[in-house]
């Protein structure tokens, strides 16, 4: 062991990002088993466990799994430094013999794990969804208005409470364009709030469209006869529910960005 | 991320490009095609009769308990009120008020 590993962190120049995960992992020491580890941390690089002994080889084959259908991949890894920590010693470990495969299988599980592309695509393809749905609206409405004032001279009723269900309506119009707008990519914490607006203006737009849905229900508009208005009402229903999933995608990857933000914010500063 | 956003400019630019395109329709003149097709369609009626059928078409007249209309095939249909179950009027009209 000698002078090499210290039980205080050094700053680590590190070029590869970490990211956090509980995977559990087999140590073997010669080839006879050593110890089950917990890994924390993983990098295209290393892996970091907590042992409960501060002394302990410098080298180990560790088998990981990282995920339980997928086989088990034998890595050596060499011990880089060791740091107390409340219950042993994080033990950072640099991956000293991978196999291609196993290293391309590291590289994407790190990369998906730091990707939000998919739910924020998602948001976005709501948000577009809501804009065509808020245009077509809008000019529905204006014909509507049209023909009620002109060419049946008012002896129809106008559109709900008309000037008020205007306003709701550009409203919805606005919410829809400016979340469709604004870009899907988090990138640093300006993005990640730009992200949240992005969600707050579907989340109007949602209240919108579900609300039409269930109006769409209480006056039957699905026991239509004509096909173009069941079709409609089945259209609408599956935009309030994707919207509605693509919101609680949104939700729930909150944390991920942040965690996710936090990762790269500490690795930039390692980079510098 | 620049395809992304030139992929973003270029939908709106269709939604609003139809918007507008679709709006032009305010400026046709009143006798054109387009909006007497239109016009027609948000102004059908629909008959259902006592023998169970449906009529589509326009009713023109109503006095001393008849219905008077044409249909879509340009037939022209008499109907006693008493033969009317219902007469849902201005069908698609009433639809778009309650879609939009």
């Amino acid at each position: 062991m000698g002078d090499k590993f210290s039980a205080r962190p050094s700053r680590n120049k590190r070029a590869f990002l970490r990211v956090p995960v509980r995977l559990r992992a087999k140590l073997y020491l010669k080839g006879s088993f050593y110890r089950t580890v917990l890994v924390q941390e993983l990098s295209t690089n290393g892996v970091a466990f907590i042992l409960k002994e501060e002394s302990s080889p410098d080298a180990f084959d560790l088998y990981l799994q990282l995920n339980p259908f997928s086989k088990a991949m034998k890595i050596r890894i060499e011990v880089r430094n060791r740091l107390k920590v409340p219950g042993g010693f994080r033990t950072g470990c640099s991956f000293a013999e991978t196999s291609e495969k196993d290293q391309q299988l590291i590289d994407e599980y790190i990369s998906r794990f730091v990707s939000i592309a998919g739910p924020s695509i998602a948001l976005n393809v709501g948000a577009f969804f809501c804009s065509i749905d808020a245009s077509w609206r809008i000019l529905a409405y204006a014909i509507h208005s049209y023909y009620v004032s002109r060419q049946f001279a008012g002896t129809l009723p106008q559109p709900i409470a008309q000037y008020f269900y205007l306003f709701t309506l550009l409203l919805y119009a606005a919410l829809s364009f400016t979340a469709f707008a604004l870009p899907a990519y988090v990138i640093d914490r300006k993005a990640e709030r730009r992200f949240l607006l992005s969600m707050e203006c579907l989340l109007g737009a949602f209240v919108f469209v579900v609300t039409k849905s269930v109006l769409y229900w209480q006056v039957h508009l699905w026991r239509s006869e004509y096909l173009l208005v069941r079709g409609f009402f089945w259209a609408q229903f599956f935009l309030a529910c994707y919207v509605g999933l693509a919101i609680a995608g949104g939700i729930g990857l909150l944390r991920k960005i942040d965690l996710i933000l936090q990762i790269e914010e500490v690795h930039r500063s390692h980079m510098r | 991320m620049r395809d992304l956003i030139y992929l973003k400019a270029l939908l709106i630019s269709f939604i609003v490009s139809t918007f507008l395109i679709s709006g032009l329709y305010f400026f046709l003149p009143f006798n054109s095609q387009v909006r007497q097709n239109i016009g027609k369609a948000l102004d059908m009626d629909v008959l259902y009769l006592t023998s169970g059928e449906t009529v589509h078409g326009w009713i023109w007249d109503e006095k001393e308990g008849m219905v008077v209309g044409g249909t879509k095939e340009g037939k022209i249909f008499t109907h006693r009120r008493s033969e009317c179950v219902y007469i849902h009027r201005n069908v698609f009209l009433q639809y778009l008020r309650q879609m939009i």
